[in-house]
């Protein structure tokens, strides 16, 4: 039974007859800490990780292995709706917190090719020290067609870079995506806008301790969390790679 | 009497608040802020009529009412039985 390992813990996924295990292995290749056996490996390590059972499609799989990965942090970690890259070399990490389905993924697709990839969907940080416990899940691609069902597909198969050993978060941005805007326009929030901003993004927020000083800490710690606003993932690569020290 | 509600956490700062309950996040005015602060425990109506006086000067016919009940309206406050 494969262990999957992230955001600092693990979970056993049974699959079941619908899953195929090779896909599962390419697709979870980033996280899959077995015994060398891939996907049908076993392990004899971390005998307390929750069991999913893996049945139905490759994204239902994936979304039913996030739940159980966010409930087991809940509390521990600061966990936000967002993607994620890091610089490889420095750790210099940045987030950027949407919505469902406004762009996260897509972005970290194209970051991802020049950054390390850590996640596209939720990032944990450990409160205090800000390092990241990365989540690269495989990324849920649509069809050709732009319709469901979506596929999963591994970083690995999307040639994303591997991230830096010991991430910290450097940069906290909300994405605004409007379609049709011809450029991006970012600038920094007010504290109390973008903890307003964020809380309701955020569903795991009220375990933490004291989380709205929480955000205030971290809103201190990088000097402000920024509003993107833009139309396609493209206008922010310069931004991102002047924010990560990589220009 | 009046009190807090379940405040999940208050984020204070220049006078004004965040206030976190379990179902959202809210910015709170300056007075607001100051109920809030003031109503640590119990208190009566004319308590705090009389704290907000002192803070801020004597307010408008029926402002602390409708004050009073935004908060309880969006769980900030509790209005405790006699």
């Amino acid at each position: 039974m494969p262990l999957v390992r992230a955001l600092g813990t693990s979970v056993r996924v049974e699959l079941l007859k619908d899953i195929d295990p090779e896909e599962f292995a390419a697709a979870w290749v980033r996280c899959l800490t077995d015994d060398g056996d891939g996907a049908t490996g076993t392990t004899t390590t971390d005998g307390d990780a929750p069991i999913v059972v893996g049945q139905g499609s490759m994204t239902a799989l994936t979304q039913a292995i996030t739940r159980t990965f966010i409930e087991r942090r809940r509390g521990e970690l600061l966990m936000l709706p967002a993607g994620a890259v890091c610089n490889p070399q420095t750790g210099a990490s940045i987030a950027y917190v949407a919505p469902g389905g406004t762009g996260k993924t897509t972005l970290s697709r194209l970051l991802g090719t020049t950054f390390g990839y850590l996640t596209d969907e939720t990032v944990g940080i450990e409160p205090r020290t800000w390092e990241i416990r990365p989540y690269p899940k495989p990324l849920s691609t649509r069809t050709p067609e732009g319709g469901y069902p979506k596929s999963e597909v591994g970083p690995d198969a999307l040639g994303l870079l591997q991230a830096h050993p010991h991430p910290r978060l450097t940069t906290l941005a909300l994405l605004r995506r409007t379609p049709g805007r011809t450029e991006a326009d970012i600038s920094r929030l007010d504290l109390f806008d973008a903890i307003s901003a964020l809380v309701p993004e955020t569903s795991s927020l009220p375990a933490m301790d004291r989380p709205l000083h929480l955000l205030a800490d971290l809103y201190e710690e990088l000097g402000g969390f920024w509003l993107v606003e833009f139309g396609e993932a493209e206008q922010l690569k310069d931004w991102v790679a002047q924010r990560l020290g990589a220009s | 009497m009046i009190t807090r509600g379940d405040i999940i956490d208050m984020l204070v700062r220049d006078g004004e608040s965040l206030v976190l309950t379990a179902g959202r996040c809210l910015r709170i005015s300056a007075e607001g802020t100051e109920t809030v602060l003031y109503l640590d425990r119990p208190r009566s109506m004319a308590d705090l009529e009389a704290h907000l006086g002192k803070v801020f000067g004597s307010p408008p016919e029926g402002a602390v009412d409708r004050l009073v009940e935004d908060l309880v309206g969006a769980d900030v406050l509790q209005i405790l039985a006699d």
